[in-house]
């Protein structure tokens, strides 16, 4: 690109000053002296602007203006610019703190160098049955998937390496100090697994104007219902006493396994022939169908007990 | 048809591209748009006009309406303790779709100088998928996939072919040299895997965009309406 001291030249349409003298100098004979002081002072003129446009290829041009925007962009590329124009070798050279200056959130995590790469690529392969891609993933704080990745880069690059393909180690060097990949530094790090979130169709559920909606105000209320999961406080219960068992508190896990909601028992609601099927309609009540047994056991019924018949309570 | 440049100077347009007039743009561009005194509908319009001159720019309206998606992986904030750990609005995801895109992976790992470029590799056959080659631009790559490029058709690098290639940067190209988190490179073999589509952090994009969160939203907004 042309620096903006250097004007662009263009075509004119204005004649050469000689070619305006040169009937003079035919018809200046007789009269030479008179009209040769006349032609001294445009001469140097008329020579000068030959010799100019005989530096250019093409007859006599006229200077020309970069429109503004254009100017000021030289300005900038030779002026705050110009720190973009080379490489800065080993460090990211980004237009602020962040690539985009409009864009702030936007923060580019550094990847991982080759060292570390070809560490964990040797790590697999030196032993796999010890070395798993979930070891090798908590070791180095990323995820599986980046992990699989990598394996999988390395394998081929091996693979390639031996049919006779070049690897371009150039290329590779020349674009860490480019990026700014710090060779010792571990720069990325993520979780294991990354959960999607998958939405879907929001549910609706109806409620008293003046109620909340925890499973403590209304056993309707409760949203592990709505969505078909298990209670929060069950769960709570559950892993509480995989934590006993696991300390090895043998005793506090039964005693809170006892505490669990069981089935009721209870004798003097035996019955010789029949085992009742019913529903808590109250408003505090479980809305979910029970079964008392014939021997007087109270438990919830299952699914195909209850599933031909129609309850709609 | 484009009746100004790509890169013009008065409209300053921001474009996926290495180009020193788009650096320009970008550096002397540092504040988002004033959109306090437009309608509703001019922001939408200007929101769109402003991304989508980044985001797909090759796609023309009617392929990119096909394209869209309104549905968007929302994450909740009820957990979250401060301003780095809240996640940004879901409407900077508008454009994830876009970056499963072949043309678009080779872009985001730096083998191809700006999108129209890399949309020529892929188009001339310079790129593969899984080993196998594929010419598709606008195909969409599964979680998983290898894309590897030829090193000849690289531009930075020039040598024989066969032999280990020179290194040369383009000037002015520097500042946009980084690697989205949701791709793997190796340099070595020019290969690329997609590792995932790319989802909501908290504190930060994980898509490279030049706009602010609101001007997606205000995107997505234009094509949800319209869709």
């Amino acid at each position: 690109m042309l620096p903006s001291s250097v004007h662009a030249f263009r075509l004119g349409a204005s004649k050469p000053a000689c070619q305006r003298i040169a009937p003079f100098a035919f018809r200046s004979f007789n009269a030479s002296a008179f009209v040769a002081d006349e032609k001294e002072p445009e001469t140097p003129e008329a020579n000068g602007e030959q010799a100019s446009s005989t530096e250019i290829e093409n007859a006599e041009v006229e200077p020309i203006k970069l429109s503004r925007r254009r100017r000021k962009f030289h300005e900038w590329a030779n002026g705050e610019g110009k720190r973009y124009k080379e490489a800065s070798q080993g460090t990211k050279n980004y237009l602020g703190q962040t690539p985009f200056p409009m864009n702030p959130l936007f923060k580019p995590v550094l990847p991982l160098s080759n060292a570390i790469r070809e560490k964990i690529f040797q790590q697999y392969t030196s032993d796999p049955t010890t070395w798993t891609v979930r070891k090798l993933a908590t070791e180095h704080n990323i995820s599986l998937r980046r992990v699989d990745a990598i394996l999988k880069l390395k394998a081929q690059e091996k693979q390639m390496e031996s049919q006779g393909f070049p690897l371009q180690s150039k290329f590779l060097k020349g674009m860490e100090k480019l990026i700014g990949v710090q060779q010792s530094d571990r720069n990325l790090t993520e979780p294991l697994i990354h959960i999607q979130p998958e939405v879907k169709k929001p549910k609706y559920q109806i409620i008293d104007e003046d109620s909340d909606f925890t499973p403590e105000a209304s056993v309707n209320n409760d949203a592990a219902k709505v969505l078909n999961r298990k209670a929060f406080s069950e769960v709570q219960k559950s892993q509480l006493i995989e934590e006993l068992r696991a300390k090895g508190d043998k005793w506090k896990a039964v005693e809170q396994e006892k505490t669990q909601v069981l089935p009721a028992q209870n004798s003097k609601e035996t019955n010789k022939r029949f085992g009742f099927l019913f529903v808590d309609t109250s408003v505090h009540g479980k809305k979910e169908p029970m079964v008392r047994q014939a021997d007087g056991t109270l438990r919830s019924a299952q699914t195909t007990e209850y599933a031909k018949k129609m309850i709609r309570y | 048809m484009r009746t100004k440049p790509v890169h013009s100077l008065s409209r300053k347009l921001i474009r996926m591209s290495w180009n020193k007039y788009n650096l320009y743009n970008m550096a002397t561009r540092d504040r988002a748009p004033n959109l306090a005194t437009k309608t509703l509908f001019q922001q939408k319009w200007i929101a769109k006009r402003e991304t989508r001159a980044y985001h797909g720019d090759e796609l023309t309206e009617k392929q990119f309406k096909r394209v869209f998606n309104p549905k968007l992986p929302t994450v909740s904030n009820m957990f979250s303790t401060g301003k780095d750990s809240e996640h940004p609005q879901v409407s900077v995801l508008t454009y994830a779709e876009l970056e499963r895109r072949l043309d678009f992976i080779v872009f985001r790992s730096n083998f191809a100088p700006s999108i129209a470029a890399a949309r020529q590799l892929v188009i001339h056959g310079k790129v593969t998928l899984n080993g196998k080659k594929m010419p598709y631009p606008t195909h969409r790559a599964k979680d998983g996939d290898v894309i590897s490029v030829d090193p000849t058709a690289i531009g930075t690098l020039k040598g024989e072919l066969g032999t280990e290639l020179d290194f040369t940067p383009k000037p002015f190209s520097q500042p946009f040299l980084f690697v989205p988190e949701y791709l793997e490179v190796n340099y070595n073999t020019c290969s690329t895997v997609f590792l995932r589509a790319p989802m909501s952090r908290p504190g930060r994009t994980e898509i490279p965009s030049p706009f602010p969160p609101e001007m997606h939203a205000l995107a997505y907004e234009y094509y949800a309406r319209s869709k």
